[in-house]
């Protein structure tokens, strides 16, 4: 378990504090205000890693009423929204654990792309490397595969990451440099172009 | 592990992804979030239950006031019903309202009325409540068995509420207010000159004030026979809405306390929150009790923090003539922070 950056004995020293006593007092209008603070992220987030829209949607409203229900017992270890990543990140990787075993029940026909987790929506859209690329993304393990979006793609920092998954910032280094080693040999395999780095630009 | 300049590449790699992030629209975010609040709404601890979680000597007036709320409600669940505005008819009993109240006919309501439905005339909503729109536009914004919420955005609506569960709720809301319904019958009306009218037939509501930023609503109990007048928050507000008698708050082991001042610099509501048994509560305060509350460094330690508010409770009571409450207050301040007891005979009351 990470120690967290804000101690708990001085949560009226936190950045989110008003906003946390509104909460836990039920105040509507403090879920509003949540809702309009982190929807827009916590729905991005969730987009990473379910394979629709709606799926993100429906994870979306899971974290908040997820929230709404465990305020009690958020302690102020960390900023509302690390909290909120956590909780989105655990609920999409539960939703798509839900789905995996649906595939694997034959409940659900699906494409190759689809099995990597993209939409079909996506990839007719896709310029075909991305696809490809998302295809990549959604092969890596998935704790690899957590660290890599919320790094690479969402711009979270490794102490932050640590926080969110409530594990050692070292364990997180190690994941993202095996994520990064991993997704490489993979796009190498689908052929994808990968881009020369500064050093070797003419 | 791979080199840097294969994570340069990478990073190269990854930037349309990272460019180019799902977004959600603003369409299905209006959308998420109308089916959302309802969900939110149950589990929602109102003002005065919160009161009730207070320590007993915390909660002093405010303890009276309540009991006296529950004992004229109880009053007036246990009379005959008022039979001088036939209008109104008969509350409901036994889970059912009669379908003809004097010359309007109530149309039986679905379990759940659509969202954006217009309430007109008289009707009997799925909580049982009956609503009647004598003049203006309601609107429904979520009406179920247990949870209503009517919006009025101009004229004026009487509800009559039967007695409801601690689960159910029953709300009218204008531009400015909110009002909470204990089993009652109110009048909300909004004013040309923009204001909301909030009157009381019969039992209790609650009226929060909806403020500019919506980061603080003040919040008063009406009881029967009373009214409120609510103004619109001009620049420096001041109070919107006349506040009730303060109440006094204890800080007893770990507790906090935030008071925020509004947009215009000026306090006009605050909010006392603590810890206990390890959970925050957080009640409405009135300004009276803590105007310079807001003055405190938020980066305080909790200790200093908790001193503060209890320096400044203190202060306040006296101020506002409770000598023997603040006399109270001090010697508790005395025995939690012995180190700077002297405080009160330097600096204060």
């Amino acid at each position: 378990m990470v120690r967290d950056a804000v101690p708990s004995e001085s949560l009226e020293a936190h950045p989110d504090a008003l906003l946390i006593a509104r909460l836990t007092a039920g105040h509507a209008a403090a879920y509003r205000e949540l809702f309009r603070q982190h929807s827009d992220e916590v729905y991005r987030l969730a987009r990473r890693f379910v394979t629709s829209d709606t799926d993100a949607e429906e994870v979306t409203q899971e974290v908040f009423i997820a929230a709404h229900q465990s305020i009690g017992r958020f302690r102020g270890h960390s900023r509302l929204r690390t909290w909120l990543f956590r909780i989105t990140v655990n609920r999409a990787l539960k939703h798509r654990r839900w789905w995996l075993r649906r595939r694997e029940s034959g409940a659900e026909s699906l494409t190759t792309a689809v099995d990597a987790g993209v939409s079909p929506e996506q990839l007719a859209h896709d310029r075909e490397q991305l696809a490809r690329l998302r295809v990549c993304i959604a092969q890596l393990e998935v704790r690899k595969r957590t660290v890599l979006v919320l790094h690479e793609l969402e711009g979270l920092d490794t102490a932050t990451i640590a926080e969110v998954l409530e594990c050692p910032r070292s364990t997180v280094l190690t994941r993202l440099a095996r994520a990064r080693a991993d997704l490489v040999r993979l796009a190498e395999q689908q052929g994808i172009e990968i881009p020369s780095s500064k050093e070797e630009s003419p | 592990m791979i080199p840097d300049r294969d994570e340069d590449r990478l990073r190269a790699l990854l930037e349309p992804l990272r460019d180019a992030p799902p977004v959600l629209s603003e369409a299905r975010s209006k959308a998420l979030w109308r089916s959302l609040e309802p969900r939110l709404m149950p589990a929602r601890r109102s003002w005065p239950t919160s009161l009730f979680s207070m320590g007993p000597i915390a909660l002093g007036p405010v303890a009276i006031a309540a009991t006296a709320l529950v004992v004229v409600f109880g009053l007036y669940l246990a009379q005959p019903e008022p039979t001088s505005d036939p209008t109104w008819g008969a509350r409901p009993s036994n889970g059912s309202l009669a379908t003809s109240v004097g010359p309007v006919v109530l149309q039986p309501s679905a379990s759940v009325l659509p969202i954006g439905q217009t309430v007109a005339g008289t009707q009997l909503l799925p909580s049982g409540a009956q609503v009647e729109v004598e003049r203006g536009q309601v609107i429904v914004a979520f009406a179920t068995p247990d949870q209503t919420r009517l919006r009025l955005t101009s004229g004026r609506v009487k509800s009559t509420v039967p007695k409801l569960a601690s689960t159910q709720r029953y709300e009218v809301e204008t531009a400015l207010a909110l009002v909470s319904v204990r089993g009652t019958q109110f009048t909300v009306e909004t004013t040309d000159d923009g204001a909301t009218l909030v009157s009381v037939t019969e039992g209790t509501v609650v009226v929060e004030v909806l403020a500019m930023t919506e980061q603080w609503r003040v919040a008063v109990v009406l009881g029967r026979g009373q009214s409120r007048r609510i103004d619109a928050c001009g620049p420096s507000p001041e109070a919107a809405i006349a506040l009730e008698r303060p109440w006094t708050c204890q800080v007893e082991g770990q507790a906090a306390l935030a008071a925020r001042a509004d947009a215009a610099g000026q306090s006009n509501a605050a909010l006392v929150s603590r810890i206990r048994q390890g959970r925050l509560l957080s009640e409405h305060a009135p300004i009276e009790a803590v105007e310079h509350w807001h003055t405190l460094n938020a980066s305080a330690s909790l200790s200093t923090f908790a001193e503060e508010v209890l320096f400044r409770e203190g202060e306040a009571l006296s101020r506002l003539g409770r000598k023997a409450e603040a006399r109270q207050m001090g010697q508790r301040f005395r025995a939690t922070f012995p180190e700077s007891a002297r405080r009160i005979e330097t600096e204060g009351f």
